[in-house]
């Protein structure tokens, strides 16, 4: 075999800087993830909240409110009977659009973000990967930036834009342009709170990740530290009856912050700044893991 | 084609690696003492058991680590200053198995070349290029997990070459291949140093893939640089080591002496010579004709690199010895 044969040119281009390359580690990781068939079915189960808000929203829209056969029932709300409280309810913003996502949408992304983040470095630590990336031009904290953005779009696949997607269809479902004035005000601070709550989330979920080689350990130390401070601070709080407990856990802390961020009420007295105070030490945390468990010098060799 | 950067072409004429008085210590434990020496441009070997300091010479190579004492240049950079730049110049092949994990062949080069900078229209049509001189244009849509042991090893290597590197660094390159694949990987390498003008550096424990590779070696052993050379000089192919037989003349030994040579006995008339570069072999004729003895035998003798490597770490042990 010699060159001549196969041809081995030179390249002369240019070399582009870290945000291409921090892209391409992100943009690998998503395309890995979505390729795979089990994991398409999981993510569907994970969205099921938004299509249940979709199919409330075409019930609404255009069934009870359109030109449907139950829109010859008149108004909805003076029925009685089983179905009556349904199509009574499914006429309030609140309850259509965003009662799903708090009940059912926010809980699941305990178990999606368990999914999509906790192997994303784990698994490169035991193929040998991070020796690959380590002996690249790019730092550690690219590294980290890439999985990191990587495992944030995929939570936010779940919980924002799925939701973004359903309002965007009932804006243009709805009969005229009542629902955007009803939620434009609400639906911009709803963003920053759902971006916020992913990218945090999507941050703990990579940290804790690069703290071990096994996939599986590392789901069971996110559940670990979700679920189970969750179920302290709230046997906690029950008992003494004092909201600050709720600091040590990370779910308390990030819902309260996005909750203050869209403007919604906090449940049970949590002061947002002790929970902001919470999550800017659980992100001191993880960026404690982060240093100590991605050291090129301890990786590559 | 577009001209390279200036700063890709900085430092063309300054060797491929150097050390200056390098010292790593990993708290009390010293892995690397005071190593200095000069790897040209070409295909350099870097030989040493288990331990030796290997690995860490090459974490100074590729920028990763803080030297106690002393520095390390890597084609003319400052190798820890400049890390990140220097490593988009440098090819790496780890030996033990690392792969992307889930992805196919193709994409592993891909995102190989897109993490050394390449755009990605480049990185893809690059990836193919590689895939295909490596030759496993066929199977590069196959996830990796699926390869067997040589085509990680080749895949490896279309990793380390996809965004044309100036230095290679390769750990072990031919493990797992079968004496066809490895065959077929030195030819590759040989003519990516002779026609492509690539250095690289070889960290192997197969002496002969070194031998047939490399111009020049460098021997280390418990963190010190024990022999740094061209491989010629130290296995003597340079034509200075001699095997020579006489018969009679028993005045030849001592005229041997005389003469300051290097040699050594080796019984029934028969003496490893060691010559001068500036003296040529038919001195010894007459030497031995003026002595009255008879050439039986003269022939150029050369050294395995696996003698001089383990005459060099034995030698080494025997001066431990001796201080301790």
């Amino acid at each position: 075999m010699t060159i001549e044969d196969f041809g081995f040119r030179s390249y002369g281009g240019p070399r582009l800087g870290s945000f291409p390359r921090i892209f391409a580690i992100a943009s690998m990781d998503v395309r890995r993830f979505f390729r795979r068939k089990l994991f398409l079915i999981f993510f569907l189960a994970c969205v099921f909240p938004a299509i249940m808000t979709l199919v409330f929203v075409y019930i609404r829209f255009v069934v009870i409110e359109g030109q449907g056969e139950i829109a010859g029932m008149g108004d909805v709300r003076a029925l009685r009977g089983p179905g009556a409280r349904l199509f009574a309810n499914l006429t309030d913003v609140a309850t259509t659009f965003f009662q799903p996502f708090l009940s059912f949408a926010m809980p699941l992304a305990v178990a999606y973000s368990a999914v999509v983040g906790a192997g994303s470095i784990s698994t490169d630590r035991r193929s040998g990967a991070l020796e690959l990336y380590f002996t690249r031009g790019i730092r550690p904290s690219h590294y980290f930036c890439g999985k990191w953005a990587a495992v944030t779009f995929m939570i936010c696949c779940q919980i924002l834009f799925s939701y973004l997607a359903v309002w965007v269809i009932a804006v243009f479902l709805a009969p005229d342009w009542g629902f955007l004035e009803e939620t434009a005000g609400f639906v911009p601070r709803w963003i920053l709170a759902q971006g916020f709550f992913c990218t945090s989330l999507g941050f703990l979920v990579t940290a804790l990740s690069g703290t071990t080689s096994s996939p599986r350990f590392a789901i069971m130390r996110w559940f670990g530290i979700l679920v189970f401070l969750y179920a302290l601070t709230r046997v906690l709080y029950r008992q003494l009856g004092e909201s600050w407990f709720f600091i040590f856990s990370p779910w308390h802390d990030l819902r309260r912050v996005a909750e203050a961020i869209a403007g919604v009420e906090g449940v049970r007295g949590f002061d947002p700044y002790l929970a902001l105070l919470g999550t800017a030490l659980l992100f001191a945390l993880g960026f404690h893991l982060c240093r100590k468990s991605m050291r090129p010098v301890e990786v590559v060799g | 084609m577009p001209a390279r950067p200036a700063d890709m072409t900085r430092g063309d004429l300054e060797p491929a690696v150097r050390l200056e008085d390098f010292t790593i210590r990993y708290g009390s434990f010293t892995a690397v003492d005071g190593a200095a020496f000069t790897m040209p441009r070409g295909a350099c070997g870097l030989l040493g058991k288990n331990g030796a300091g290997k690995s860490s010479i090459l974490k100074a190579v590729l920028g990763l680590i803080r030297p106690s004492r002393g520095r390390a240049r890597v084609l003319g950079m400052d190798a820890l200053g400049e890390g990140r730049r220097l490593r988009d110049r440098i090819g790496y092949m780890a030996e033990k198995e690392t792969i992307f994990p889930g992805l196919s062949g193709l994409e592993a080069v891909i995102l190989a070349g897109r993490l050394s900078g390449l755009p990605p229209l480049e990185a893809r049509q690059r990836a193919h290029e590689v895939l295909f001189l490596v030759r496993i244009e066929e199977e590069r849509y196959r996830k990796v997990e699926t390869y067997s042991a040589g085509m990680k090893q080749k895949i490896k290597l279309a990793q380390a070459l996809v965004h044309d590197p100036e230095l290679l660094f390769l750990d072990e390159p031919t493990n797992g291949l079968d004496p066809g694949g490895r065959s077929e990987i030195l030819d590759l390498l040989k003519d990516l140093v002779r026609k492509k003008g690539k250095s690289l550096i070889l960290s192997s424990h197969i002496l002969p893939d070194v031998e047939k590779l490399c111009a020049h070696v460098v021997l280390i052993d418990g963190g010190k640089v024990l022999r740094e050379g061209s491989i010629a000089e130290m296995t003597g192919a340079a034509g200075r080591l001699y095997r020579l037989r006489l018969r009679g003349g028993s005045e030849v030994e001592p005229a041997l002496a005389a003469e300051g040579w290097l040699r050594e006995d080796l019984g029934n008339g028969e003496y490893r010579v060691f010559l001068p570069p500036e003296v040529p072999a038919e001195r010894l004729f007459e030497l031995a004709l003026a002595n009255g003895a008879q050439v039986r035998l003269l022939e150029l003798e050369r050294k395995s690199l696996a003698d001089v490597f383990l005459d060099a770490v034995r030698g080494a042990e025997v001066s431990k010895e001796r201080r301790a």
